[in-house]
């Protein structure tokens, strides 16, 4: 065991981990976006619009990330990180979909009503009193989906990319100390998993708060 | 396609069921012309080959959810019933797998078992001691809340009938529990089905291996990704279309 | 008479010295455990066309794994393959989960500091592969502003960046993904050894550049194993002498090997006299030439 090649390899480390940070940051906003708005489109009510998303979210949800990854590259002939991007969302907006629809679901017709009979508009009523429930309810969820596109970021490493899982196989072809490389970019993942949750959890007790 | 699709009332008569039955007969029909259009003579002879490697990314799944709940069966008990250090430990080490990557766990299965074994264990070892550790930590929480999920007044019930602890756990909270997380158990199934496709990179002939390899032998992308697409689909799909069946409102949220 | 006596004393003293000597246990050499076994694990690799890959129904084909069929018939084993990778072929070695690797690796010196390897039995270049039409000279590729693919762990890398040292590389896990990579312009070349690019060109839209290194491969056996390397090392010899071995050569590479295997391109006198204990040399059945040097040798396993 030679745990100081992890200090000869720090840079390559700490490119690596900048790289998965970036990509996880980018990747989470852009599911969120997508999966939210699918979401919506999904709990809308409209026949036409929610047979599309569910043919949507059960296209991407039965096919593994990678296969969506390598026929974004290789077939639809993208560059390696829009390519890994595109599928990175693709992947979690289908799951962040159903989140927010059962979200959406989950607060009662009645508090649009209770609005609109307080003489709100429809906009108001949802600005100011449904979407902040929704919101609460989805934190945890959301929390979980977030953790998932960090560690789904891992994959990128097959297109190329110089993510820390990249890096970890670099480490170990170039000193055989694929253990000691495993270990630390092992830490560092779940390092960055952490940071999340305590952000997220910061972010429901604050909603919690604000009641 | 069906979903837990709800709140729409819908006639028959509704133009929207028309127009849209009439887009997927046109996708059907294109999809089909696309199909048809390419070269699948290149492709033919590696049917076999590839139809084996479909059933060893299953065989691969289904072995590791056997040691996967094996595992993950004491770990739950650890956490719901045991004292509080190993409880903390148990529930430590399952946030810890569920935290890191898959890949990243398989490459570090693959990189830890020979120092632990002091020799180098097979890609295919690897693959099945990687996926069981995932499979546990997951399966660790689906049998946690199938637990939660039988009332106390069971296990009291059990008691005061004069049953010991552990017979009353066997014969009656077990059974139901089991009974309760059947539908989540098959959905970790396809989930754990889907991460096979990452032993790929450990050099495992699994599915997406072998239509790599095949690509390789006789360059034909479309066949072969249309391929490797339908082969994930239709396993994971009509698995789930039997989870739909047991429990309509399962959301399968993995 | 006395003198007699003397050498008697001398000669029984010098005979009881050299058993002593044949006493103290050498560990078994891998050719012993080999034929004890009735097995000869042979690691061999799955992405090296065409000397080791596999084809479209997943059989291990090449021309290492003809080489491979035909030692361990002489040797009178079972064949088994053990697929490798770059990564995993030295430790699986070192470990004894395999006995030799015959697949394509280049006897370097780092790598003879902890394995030994046999004859060189493919005589290779380094080349690189480009898009058609594009430029075939090497030297054109060293300039910062072009993007090299290669694997992770390629052992051309390190000779890449004494030849450019400026050089940007794209790297991949895999050979096919940086071929993927090089069809859809991610990376203006790719590096290759010259066999595998052969057969890259001919499958259409790539052309390779002449060579700008040579790549011997060998077989690696393990450290200090000299009854086994020698083993090996004359049987390549002998299929040399046969025609066998420049047979499978053209058969795989559809040219006559441009080296002659031995020292310095010398076979070793006498290296046919077999039969000696420690050098097992069966005859191979009838019809098993014809079979391996035909083009269903996949047959033989």
């Amino acid at each position: 065991m030679d745990w100081a090649i992890l200090w000869e390899c720090r840079a390559a480390l700490a490119g690596g981990l900048a790289i998965t940070l970036a990509v996880s940051v980018l990747a989470i906003v852009g599911a969120t976006i997508a999966g939210v708005l699918v979401g919506c489109l999904r709990g809308s009510g409209v026949y036409l619009l929610q047979r599309m998303t569910a043919t949507y979210t059960e296209l991407l949800r039965n096919l593994p990330l990678i296969v969506k990854l390598f026929f974004l590259y290789f077939v639809i002939g993208l560059p390696a990180l829009p390519a890994a991007l595109a599928a990175l969302v693709l992947h979690q907006s289908a799951y962040i979909a159903d989140v927010t629809e059962a979200g959406l679901r989950s607060v009662g017709r009645g508090q649009l009503d209770a609005g609109l009979s307080l003489g709100l508009k429809r906009w108001q009523v949802y600005r100011r009193i449904i979407l902040p429930q929704t919101v609460r309810v989805m934190l945890p969820p959301m929390t979980s989906q977030y953790v998932s596109v960090i560690k789904n970021t891992s994959v990128v490493a097959l297109i190329g990319v110089a993510d820390l899982t990249f890096q970890t196989q670099q480490i170990n072809v170039e000193t055989f100390r694929g253990f000691e490389a495993a270990t630390a970019a092992t830490l560092l993942y779940m390092l960055v998993a952490g940071a999340v949750i305590a952000g997220m959890t910061r972010l429901q007790r604050r909603q919690t708060m604000v009641r | 396609m069906t979903g837990a699709v709800r709140g729409t009332a819908i006639g028959a008569a509704n133009p929207q069921v028309w127009i849209w039955r009439a887009l997927v007969t046109v996708a059907l029909i294109v999809s089909a012309w696309l199909v048809t259009s390419l070269d699948w003579t290149r492709v033919a002879p590696s049917w076999q080959f590839l139809l084996l490697a479909l059933g060893r990314s299953w065989w691969l799944a289904i072995i590791a959810m056997a040691i996967g709940i094996a595992a993950a069966v004491p770990l739950a008990l650890l956490r719901v019933y045991g004292p509080r250090w190993p409880r903390r430990a148990a529930t430590l080490l399952i946030e810890a797998v569920r935290a890191t990557p898959e890949l990243m766990i398989i490459f570090w299965v693959y990189f830890t078992l020979p120092v632990v074994t002091g020799s180098q264990v097979s890609a295919w070892n690897a693959a099945l001691g990687s996926l069981s550790v995932i499979a546990a930590a997951y399966l660790a929480e689906v049998v946690r809340a199938g637990l939660y999920s039988v009332p106390r007044e069971q296990r009291e019930a059990a008691r005061a009938l004069g049953l010991k602890p552990f017979a009353a756990f066997r014969l009656v909270v077990l059974p139901q529990a089991l009974r309760n997380m059947l539908p989540a158990l098959i959905a970790q199934l396809v989930s754990l089905f889907k991460t096979t496709s990452l032993v790929y990179a450990i050099g495992v002939m699994d599915f997406f291996r072998a239509v790599s390899v095949t690509n390789n032998a006789v360059y034909a992308p479309y066949p072969l990704y249309i391929v490797l697409a339908a082969g994930y689909f239709a396993s994971c799909w009509t698995i789930t279309q039997v989870v739909r069946r047991f429990d309509p409102a399962y959301q399968l949220l993995d | 008479m006395r003198n007699l006596r003397r050498i008697a004393v001398l000669v029984s003293v010098l005979a009881l010295g050299l058993c002593g000597f044949a006493g103290t246990a050498r560990a078994d050499s891998t050719l012993q455990t080999v034929l004890k076994r009735g097995e000869f694990l042979a690691g061999i690799t799955a992405d090296s066309p065409p000397s080791a890959y596999l084809d479209a129904q997943g059989r291990q084909v090449g021309y290492c794994a003809d080489v491979a069929r035909y030692l361990a018939r002489r040797l009178g084993v079972k064949l088994t393959f053990v697929p490798v990778t770059a990564a995993s072929r030295i430790p699986l070695l070192t470990t004894g989960r395999i006995d030799a690797e015959v697949a394509v690796t280049t006897p370097q010196k780092v790598r003879n500091e902890v394995v030994d390897f046999t004859y060189s039995y493919i005589w290779d270049n380094g080349v690189l592969l480009v898009h058609a039409g594009a430029s075939t000279k090497p030297e054109d590729y060293q300039t910062p502003s072009k993007t090299i693919g290669a694997v992770q762990g390629d052992g051309f890398i390190d000779r890449w960046k004494l030849v450019s040292p400026s050089a940007k590389f794209q790297l991949f896990h895999e050979a096919s993904d940086v071929a993927g990579a090089l069809r859809k312009g991610d990376v203006d070349a790719a590096i290759v050894n010259q066999n595998a690019a052969v057969l890259f060109v001919r499958a259409g839209g790539m052309a390779m550049t002449s060579p700008w290194t040579n790549s011997p491969d060998a077989i690696m056996v393990r450290q200090d194993d000299s009854k086994w390397r020698n083993w090996l090392d004359w049987a390549l010899q002998r299929m040399w002498v046969e025609g066998t071995l420049q047979k499978l050569y053209v058969k795989w590479f559809a040219v006559e090997p441009s080296f002659s295997l031995g020292d310095y391109g010398q076979i070793q006198p006498r290296v046919m006299e077999i039969g000696k204990t420690g050098d097992p040399w069966n005859k191979l059945p009838d019809g098993f030439l014809d079979t391996l040097l035909g083009p269903e040798s996949w047959k033989l396993d």
